[in-house]
């Protein structure tokens, strides 16, 4: 149609050409600020422009990283631990409630259902977690919270309810059991579904701080954007995470300003560099999402 | 006798590898989300830390009737809603205009890129959502002042003045919403059949003819079907957005409060059972909603019910 006319597809793509500068400043304002000399900041405020540039943010952020590097490893041991064993209990869930031989399914299913309806909230849930389960403090509690979604279970079975009967029939005659059909046919076949939702997992798990701020108290178990949140937040969280006592001659010595947005930059810059390269997962998480079948 | 016996076992071993597969998700939703269920007795209790969930002293609906007779009630609520439809709305409308601004557009390439692009913010936390927004809106070295300050107005401190409050986090909601929003929107518009537009043009219709009478009616369907199914979800507003990108500040309450940043407010102050009440009333209100939504959607296209 219109996509011959050429005046029209000028003024299109020029006008969506400039607004898709309004996704990229924000995160320039944010690289260049740290990059800017700490005295120019004070002057002419946060900028998408590099006045003067200076490293000195990051010399401080390197020199200091204990807090980062120790919530790196928390944050990508329970994201990629925790999206794995997820998605490898919800499959195997799915296939089995996918199963018509399964005739005990209901008792699986509408129990299911249920927990997509009604949630007990945060104080009943905190309170089990921590009095019944005593997860305050502890490690496992990222594994725990927002595990199983009885959705993406469903998807899973829609999944393996397409795959035609004859494979697992034959694989019966041939032997099998109902376990070596998940492992060894259902889950290979499975594989581009069980990327998009582990991709989409750990997207989730990876910028969460809600279960840090619920449940954890212990420096050593913060995850990385609870740590982000405390940097943006409190001033002098800064002083502290670089072990200077407040009110030092040091500490007051430290490009406060710039070093904030260093440590977001190190802290959230490389998975927002990478995750946009995954994107056709998500978009296709989000289309069967919406329009399931 | 005998036979039924045999029966009732050999159901039991087909169906047993099957129970074993489901036991590691029935072992989670029991321990951890059935369990919480029966947490919710503090709600109608005066729990202490001594005394326990069990143990604790009834008080009947206290917490619930402290809620609703207390001054938070409308604007929490009112928020809650107020935001929910605002954001759909708007997001809607972006995410449709958006999608059709994408249709048209002759490149593969420049689309690949606009697409990626606007689908951006969709992977960054709220926790970086909030330090953009500091970046624009802090009162000392944010971006709108400087601009504000550099055509000789006077410097606004945004974070303790309420009123804007609404259009900044509507921006932030769209801005973050769009570009995987509109994917929907444009795979329905992708599915219109070529032809159909391709004999409307032979008999002489134009563009905004096309658009009216051909694209809208399409995608109408949809656009209805996901905003029915979107009302069940009108009583949880969405901790990351309302917690984070104000910042926690005490002075925007007024237009930042919703039922989630208030429930978390209120555990922080220690207090179980009001925490339950309000926790209670959410998560009946949206599981009624929920289920009324559902059915609705069943009726009109069973295809797209959630269950």
């Amino acid at each position: 149609m219109n996509k011959r006319n050429k005046t029209a597809q000028a003024f299109l793509n020029i006008y969506l050409a400039l607004s898709t500068l309004l996704f990229i400043i924000p995160f320039v304002i944010i690289i260049s600020t740290s990059l800017t000399n700490e005295s120019v900041v004070m002057r002419y405020g946060y900028s998408p422009i590099i006045r003067e540039f200076s490293a000195d943010a990051y010399k401080y952020v390197f020199k200091n990283g204990q807090n980062i590097v120790q919530a790196y490893g928390v944050t990508a041991f329970f994201a990629f631990g925790g999206t794995l064993l997820d998605n490898v209990i919800m499959a195997l869930c799915g296939y089995s409630i996918s199963r018509e031989k399964f005739t005990y399914k209901k008792w699986i299913v509408y129990p299911l259902i249920f927990t997509m309806i009604f949630h007990g909230g945060l104080a009943p849930t905190y309170l089990i977690y921590t009095k019944v389960f005593g997860l305050k403090d502890n490690i496992l509690v990222y594994f725990v919270a927002g595990m199983v979604s009885a959705y993406t279970i469903f998807i899973y079975r829609a999944f393996f309810k397409q795959v035609p009967v004859s494979l697992s029939e034959s694989a019966e005659l041939d032997g099998a059991s109902e376990m070596q059909i998940f492992a060894k046919i259902m889950l290979p076949l499975s594989l581009p579904t069980f990327a998009t939702y582990s991709f989409m997992g750990l997207m989730t798990r990876w910028n969460s701080f809600e279960t840090t701020l619920y449940y954890i108290s212990d420096k050593k178990l913060y995850t990385l954007q609870y740590l982000l949140q405390l940097i943006l937040k409190e001033a002098e969280f800064i002083k502290q995470s670089m072990q200077l006592v407040p009110g030092s001659v040091q500490a007051a010595e430290i490009p406060m300003e710039t070093v904030k947005f260093a440590m977001c930059v190190v802290a959230a810059g490389p998975m927002v560099a990478i995750f946009p390269f995954f994107q056709r997962y998500f978009s296709k998480g989000v289309m069967v999402g919406a329009v399931k079948g | 006798m005998k036979q039924t016996g045999i029966k009732k076992k050999s159901t039991f071993n087909q169906n047993l590898p099957f129970l074993i597969m489901c036991l590691p998700v029935m072992f989670y939703v029991i321990c951890f989300k059935f369990l919480p269920l029966f947490g919710m007795v503090v709600s109608f209790k005066d729990y202490n830390y001594i005394d326990g969930i069990w143990g604790s002293p009834w008080v009947g609906l206290k917490h619930f009737e402290f809620f609703f007779s207390s001054n938070d009630v409308y604007h929490i609520l009112g928020n809650t809603v107020g935001y929910f439809f605002l954001f759909y709305i708007v997001k809607t409308i972006c995410s449709i205009a958006v999608a059709f601004m994408f249709y048209f557009v002759a490149s593969n390439k420049a689309l690949k890129y606009y697409q990626t692009v606007y689908t951006l913010p969709n992977f960054i936390s709220w926790v970086l959502v909030a330090y953009i927004a500091f970046t624009l809106f802090s009162s000392e070295y944010g971006m709108m002042n400087t601009i504000i300050e550099a055509f000789g107005g006077e410097a606004i401190s945004w974070y303790s003045e309420p009123k804007y409050w609404p259009v900044i986090l509507l921006f932030f909601h769209v801005w973050q919403a769009v570009g995987m929003n509109c994917i929907i929107y444009y795979a329905a518009l992708m599915g219109i059949d070529e032809s159909l537009i391709e004999a409307a043009k032979l008999d002489g219709a134009n563009l905004r003819q096309i658009i009216w009478h051909i694209m809208i009616p399409t995608i109408t369907p949809i656009i209805s079907i996901l905003a029915i199914l979107a009302v069940g979800s009108i009583m949880t507003a969405g901790f990351g957005l309302f917690y984070q990108v104000p910042m926690d500040s005490a002075a925007l309450y007024p237009t930042t409060d919703v039922i989630d940043t208030y429930i978390y407010r209120t555990l922080v102050s220690g207090n179980m059972g009001q925490t339950s009440a309000v926790g209670m009333f959410q998560s009946l209100v949206g599981g009624f909603l929920l289920l009324l939504v559902n059915g609705i959607v069943k009726k009109i296209s069973p295809d797209n019910a959630v269950f």
